[in-house]
C-alpha cells in the first residue's frame, strides 16, 4: 500500500497526519515500542519542516519497499533549501540535566529511530527520506 | 483551570495524560512555567504518567525544563509510565535524572 498526501503546514494538522501514518505503520510493525518510535520520528520531522522551512505545504508519502523489507517515508516541502542531516544534533544523552540543550532533540530522535535517512534537493524542493527496516 | 498541574505544594503533582504532541505541548510548558514560579514551596515534583499515551520531544522538553529550573534539591518522579512511554524517556537519556516508580511511594 502506498500512502501519499499533501497537507498544509502547521502544528494543528499533526494529529491528523500522525493518525493516518500510524495506520500504515501498524500494518507492518507490531511492537508497540517501535510503532511509537516511528510515530515520534514522523512528528519530529514534520515539526522541523513546519517551524523552519517556510513552506505552506508538505507532501507525505509512506510505503513498503519489498526489496529492502522496509518502510520508506518521504517528506517533501517547497521551502528554503535545508539539509537537517548536516546539522549537529548538539544532544548528548550522557550530559548532565543542567547542560541539556533544549534544541536539537527532535533531529536527534528521528536520526536515532530510523535505520536510514537521506536528503536531496535535486528538483529544488526539500526531500527528506526516512527508512525503517522490518525486523 | 490547569490541564496538567493538579497540585502545587511540598509535593507537587502533574498528571500527564493523552497525547502530548507538538500541538499540545505548549500548554504543558506554560503550566510548568507557572509551577516553577512557585518553586520555593516545592520539595518533590511528581509526574504521573499512567494515562499518558504518547509524548514527543516537545513534551519531554517541558519535563527537562521543569527539572532544570526547579533546583537540584527537589526530587522529580515519573510514576506509572508504560513501557512505551518509558522508552521515550530512555531514548533521550532523561530517565537517569528522574526517580521512576510504578506507584508513587514518596
Amino acid at each position: 500500500m502506498m500512502y501519499c498526501k499533501e497537507f498544509s503546514t502547521g502544528r494543528e494538522v499533526l494529529p491528523q497526519i500522525l493518525n493516518e501514518i500510524t495506520e500504515i505503520i501498524t500494518m507492518y510493525f507490531k511492537d508497540p515500542v517501535i510503532i511509537n518510535r516511528l510515530k515520534i520520528a514522523v512528528e519530529e520531522i514534520l515539526v522541523n519542516i513546519f517551524d523552519y522551512s517556510g513552506s505552506d505545504k508538505v507532501y507525505v508519502s509512506c510505503g513498503y519497499l519489498e526489496y529492502e523489507n522496509a518502510l520508506r517515508m518521504e517528506f517533501v516541502d517547497e521551502g528554503e533549501l535545508y539539509n537537517p542531516l548536516e546539522k549537529d544534533t548538539e544532544v548528548d544523552i550522557n550530559d548532565e540535566i543542567d547542560d541539556r540543550q533544549i534544541g536539537g532533540l527532535g533531529i536527534f530522535l528521528y536520526t536515532t529511530i530510523m535505520d536510514e535517512m537521506a536528503y536531496n534537493s535535486d528538483d529544488g524542493k526539500n526531500h527528506l527520506i526516512a527508512v525503517k527496516k522490518l525486523q | 483551570m490547569a490541564k496538567y498541574v493538579q497540585e502545587i505544594g511540598e509535593v507537587s503533582k502533574v498528571k500527564l495524560h493523552g497525547h502530548i504532541d507538538a500541538s499540545i505541548a505548549p500548554e504543558l510548558m506554560n503550566e510548568m512555567k507557572d509551577l516553577i514560579a512557585r518553586k520555593d514551596e516545592i520539595k518533590k515534583l511528581v509526574f504521573f504518567a499512567d494515562e499518558l499515551e504518547y509524548v514527543a520531544s516537545a513534551g519531554i522538553r517541558a519535563v527537562v525544563f521543569a527539572k532544570q529550573k526547579i533546583g537540584a534539591n527537589v526530587q522529580v518522579y515519573l510514576v506509572g509510565a508504560s513501557d512505551v512511554i518509558l522508552d521515550v524517556f530512555k531514548l533521550t537519556g532523561i530517565d537517569k535524572f528522574l526517580t521512576i516508580q510504578d506507584k508513587f511511594e514518596g
